[in-house]
């Protein structure tokens, strides 16, 4: 019926314009190092499609664009999630509505983007550029001294997509399934989270200022509720360790982006107040979320070459206000160093390479390396391959860093656009 | 004798200033005449020729002129498809430093440009982001080179030298009188050695509010030193369409 809906809309004549439909498939193939578990596995291919159907009508649009993988080893992997559906249209004024899933991004910079935190993801080996699913969402967007102001209800949040037990990530058993936890336990009645947000271009600056109240799905933590306190010494009343717990926040932040001459300097500032902060007891011991600040700074630079060629150089660092290390053990991403080098040739095909480093500034040896490659081929398709390693110390906490361990493979992606 | 030397150079002076007083006129009268379109769009395709290759690049393009100092334009690919939906936003000022940003589709994000790449190849053409933008008048040096009468058209040449951060030393330019805009546009490079050379072809007129505009529909760009090639063709463009402020701010530019 929806299929049917949707051909009718996407092929009637009688509206203002052509309708655009679009599609990609992604062939993915990994090589992970040996994890010596018989297991798992070594080699894993995957096949990804995108399809996207979008009208516009004089002052509206509608959107249809989905995903969906099916991986021959890890069936954690197949699925199928909305990114973008839904209607978009022009009210009085410069008032615009938009209701249905949508993907929002709100990333300033390569590597930390504490803002960005709007849609859940799909947990896998990337610890920067988790794919997100789209968040259903009614909002409405307006125009205010010369910037964008928007406020949208997320009714219902969706649910990141955990790894599974066949996962080369580094999980010992089957997740349970999530449980979340906030000001209101019962989760139908979560109804009353949203988000603000404020854009503005002046001068050499581009600016944004969100508050946003939901769940914190950028962090989790893997334990159980069920024990019980013996005097100050929690004693766990099953052997299940395994319930991934998220948390009901307020967050608030700003980022900025200042270009001057060469140069693009870029910050975050992201406070949390968590609306829950009940105990867990975890294989670490008891765990609970502990309000914080994240800052970001970043800062760029091109580079032209007299072949025409272009690097780009980023650093990024990212600096958690979490006094005591062990709370911040509970993130993947710390008080971490980020390089970049991304050299572009300018040529007929976009041949490109990135080299990145990212590295834990503690002391403890946590972090990854990258060497990506990607190139056009026959106009329609893409070639992407590289390499990543990651750098994980041996009690590393699964919630965070430790799941990457085993992680490192080398990976190869060819792309057909259609 | 000693006033005849100060009256000599005071001479050669005035006349050099007036010889450069004219080729800032003449791009002064180009200027004018290019402007008060209020808006413009069409479709942009853009072949690019290498080593026997060829390759084609399609884009959409809107334009509004805002004032006399301020003019958007808002690009948006259609092919390569890998590229599709990427959209390239300038806001470009005669009295200050252009904004540009870039919205990545495949990423869903927006993101600044910084001034410094706007020597960098568009899109891997022999085309610059420089090339492709308005530039104010008053941002060059100029000096008069002279004119050529050919048919019933005339052609003056100048050459002007940035005064601010470019990816050329200079650039020779060809004006037709007989349209009032640039004809053909010698580069060179930060050597002062010749790098591109740019002809701009079947010119056509359009009208919006009794004032004539002549545009070129084909740029054909050739790296001397490199013998790649690249052209720039118009389709169905208009001028004086209605466009909105809106479609030309950073925050438009997502889905």
């Amino acid at each position: 019926m929806m299929v049917l809906l949707l051909l009718i809309i996407f092929s009637g004549n009688s509206f203002s314009s052509e309708a655009i439909v679009e599609g990609s498939v992604k062939v993915e193939l990994r090589q992970f190092e040996d994890d010596e578990n018989n297991e798992t596995f070594e080699s894993q291919s995957s096949l990804l499609g995108k399809i996207n159907l979008e009208k516009e009508f004089d002052v509206s649009q509608l959107r249809f664009a989905i995903s969906g993988r099916y991986d021959s080893q890890d069936s954690s992997r197949n699925h199928v999630w909305p990114e973008d559906i839904y209607f978009k249209t022009q009210v009085k004024g410069d008032y615009k509505i938009l209701a249905g899933y949508k993907i929002f991004n709100l990333s300033y910079m390569e590597a930390f983007n504490p803002l960005d935190i709007l849609n859940a993801r799909i947990f896998d080996v990337s610890v920067v550029n988790a794919e997100k699913m789209g968040e259903l969402s009614i909002g409405i967007e307006t125009q205010v001294n010369s910037g964008t102001l928007s406020f949208y209800f997320l009714p219902h949040p969706t649910r990141p997509q955990l790894p599974g037990p066949e996962s080369r990530l580094n999980l010992p058993t089957e997740l349970n399934d999530s449980v979340w936890l906030g000001s209101n336990d019962n989760e139908e009645n979560w109804g009353d989270h949203f988000f603000l947000m404020y854009e503005k271009s002046f001068e050499n600056f581009d600016s944004q200022f969100v508050f946003h109240k939901g769940i914190d799905r950028t962090r989790v933590i893997i334990g159980t509720d069920n024990f019980i306190l013996s005097g100050n010494t929690a004693v766990p009343r099953t052997l299940d360790f395994f319930t991934p717990y998220y948390y009901e926040r307020y967050l608030s932040g700003a980022s900025i982006v200042y270009n001057f001459d060469e140069f693009q300097l870029k910050s975050s500032l992201v406070h949390s107040y968590y609306l829950s902060n009940q105990d867990i007891y975890t294989l670490q011991g008891m765990k609970s979320p502990v309000d914080h600040t994240t800052a970001v700074i970043g800062f760029e630079k091109i580079r032209g070459h007299s072949n025409n060629w272009e690097s780009t150089f980023i650093i990024e660092y990212q600096y958690q206000s979490l006094a005591d290390e062990e709370f911040r053990e509970d993130f993947a991403l710390q008080n971490d160093l980020f390089l970049a080098w991304k050299l572009s040739f300018n040529d007929l095909n976009s041949r490109q390479i990135v080299l990145s480093f990212m590295r834990n500034m503690e002391g403890a040896e946590e972090g990854y390396s990258q060497v990506s490659y990607s190139q056009r081929l026959f106009e329609d398709y893409k070639l992407e391959a590289g390499f990543l390693r990651y750098e994980v110390p041996t009690d590393a906490n699964i919630s965070s860093y430790g799941i990457y361990k085993n992680a490192k493979h080398a990976y190869l992606n060819w792309v057909i656009y259609m | 004798m000693k006033y005849l030397i100060p009256f000599f150079f005071t001479s050669f002076f005035s006349l050099s200033v007036q010889a450069n007083n004219k080729a800032y006129d003449i791009a002064k009268k180009v200027d004018i005449a290019n402007t008060g379109f209020f808006s413009e769009t069409g479709t942009m395709e853009m072949i690019l020729k290498s080593s026997g290759k060829e390759i084609k690049r399609v884009m959409e393009s809107h334009s509004l002129e805002l004032n006399e100092d301020e003019t958007h334009t808002l690009l948006e690919f259609k092919l390569p498809k890998d590229v599709r939906g990427t959209k390239l936003l300038t806001h470009s000022f005669d009295s200050k430093d252009d904004s540009q940003w870039i919205y990545l589709s495949a990423f869903r994000r927006v993101k600044r440009i910084s001034s410094s790449g706007k020597s960098s190849s568009f899109m891997g053409s022999e085309f610059t982001f420089e090339d492709l933008r308005n530039v104010s008048v008053d941002k060059f040096n100029y000096k008069y080179l002279g004119e050529e009468k050919k048919g019933k058209d005339i052609y003056w040449t100048y050459e002007k030298t940035p005064k601010e951060k470019s990816g050329y030393t200079k650039q020779k330019v060809t004006v037709s009188q007989k349209f009032t805009s640039v004809v053909g546009v010698v580069y060179y490079d930060r050597s002062g050695q010749e790098l591109k050379k740019a002809t701009f072809e079947n010119f056509k007129q359009f009208k919006y509010k009794n004032k004539s505009f002549w545009r070129p529909s084909k740029i054909h760009m050739i790296n001397v030193q490199t013998l790649k090639e690249s052209i720039i063709m118009w389709k169905d463009r208009s001028l004086g369409t209605a466009l909105g402020k809106n479609l030309f701010k950073r925050s438009s530019l997502k889905k």
